[in-house]
């Protein structure tokens, strides 16, 4: 499914000219991204909670070891 | 099942370091998508997305967490899952948050179980959050010796400090948390932590609460505070806590001619 906000990080992360032009220009990069105004509000707040909550489905766990077993 | 293609199943077990897209090594991306399958187990949906772009046979394992059940048991059928598209005969890729062998059970298990049933099995290396808080930190583990636990572990098995070595307590976000939830009682957890570190290191004594960010537009967080004052603090789950040396390194000057070691040129030790 689409997602600008989730796109829009992982090409951050793995782009290195959407990385140098986010660091020369980030509300043009986001704009060109397709983010909303609210998504671009998140990411000018490093809101991470949000961010999180609206990049897909949570596929995921945090990192936390049970040590009962240990 | 094909007998020849059984035959051929393997596992790599990979990591995908703590930043999204940045941290993860040539190799492992390489072997992500040379993979017939991969099974992930990741901080975030976008990490998962970029992971299924890399290789489209992508499943999550975090889908087996089940938050009215134990955590070992979601370990156990991580691991049997695992297994189960190797001996199915799968060139099988397994993908983890991090280094993929810090604080990852059903990685070690899987390998470990696959090595003793014949098939090639093997872990690569990969950027773990103290990796991290080395490097944003300024901390050289080998000048003042590194020593590390387990929040709760470290309470629970009577674990002694040496405060002259640099210390990073893991996990200090779910102190005292097990999977099975304790009933009741007010979480005094993180209060009993402090008072066990104050034996160690003076009220005073300046620590480090850092998270390292999963995406590189964000700084991580580091925050310094006296010891004192950490029980006060909120405390995201994936925290970890830095706590300086509090005493300088003293030379042993018998073990010194001992080793026949000219100790004229050293400097003053102190703590870094």
């Amino acid at each position: 499914m689409a997602n600008n906000l989730r796109d829009f990080l992982i090409d951050l992360g793995t782009n290195e000219q959407t990385k140098a032009n986010y660091r020369n220009d980030p509300d043009a990069t986001m704009e060109n991204a397709g983010l909303s105004e609210q998504e671009k509000q998140w990411v000018k707040d490093g809101n991470l909670d949000e961010i999180n909550r609206n990049i897909g489905e949570a596929h995921t766990a945090g990192k936390w070891i049970d040590i009962s077993e240990s | 099942m094909d007998k020849a293609l059984a035959k051929k199943g393997s596992l790599t077990v990979v990591g995908t370091g703590i930043q999204l897209g940045s941290h993860i090594t040539q190799e492992a991306v390489s072997v992500v998508k040379s993979a017939d399958r991969v099974l992930a187990v990741v901080a975030e949906p976008a990490t998962f997305e970029w992971i299924k772009r890399l290789n489209p046979n992508t499943k999550s394992l975090a889908i087996l967490y089940d938050k009215k059940k134990s955590r070992l048991e979601a370990y156990q059928k991580m691991v049997n899952e695992i297994v189960e598209s190797v001996e199915s005969g799968y060139k099988t890729a397994a993908v983890f948050y991090g280094h993929p062998g810090v604080f990852v059970n059903p990685s070690h298990k899987a390998i470990k179980h696959l090595k003793r049933l014949g098939y090639q099995a093997k872990m690569l290396p990969g950027i773990s959050a103290d990796a991290c808080l080395f490097a944003e930190l300024g901390v050289d583990p080998s000048r003042n010796g590194y020593q590390a636990y387990e929040a709760t572990d470290f309470l629970l098995f009577n674990r002694s400090l040496d405060n002259s070595v640099s210390c990073v307590i893991w996990q200090i976000g779910v102190v005292g948390k097990m999977s099975i939830q304790k009933v009741e009682s007010e979480d005094n957890s993180l209060k009993v932590l402090v008072d066990e570190l104050q034996k160690y290191y003076p009220k005073s004594h300046e620590v480090v609460l850092y998270l390292s960010t999963q995406f590189n537009i964000f700084d991580s967080t580091v925050k310094k505070l006296p010891l004192s004052e950490l029980a006060k603090e909120p405390i995201p789950e994936l925290s970890t806590l830095f706590i300086p040396p509090a005493q300088p390194k003293r030379l042993n000057l018998k073990m010194a001619r001992k080793l026949n070691i000219d100790i004229s040129n050293f400097t003053t030790q102190h703590p870094t």
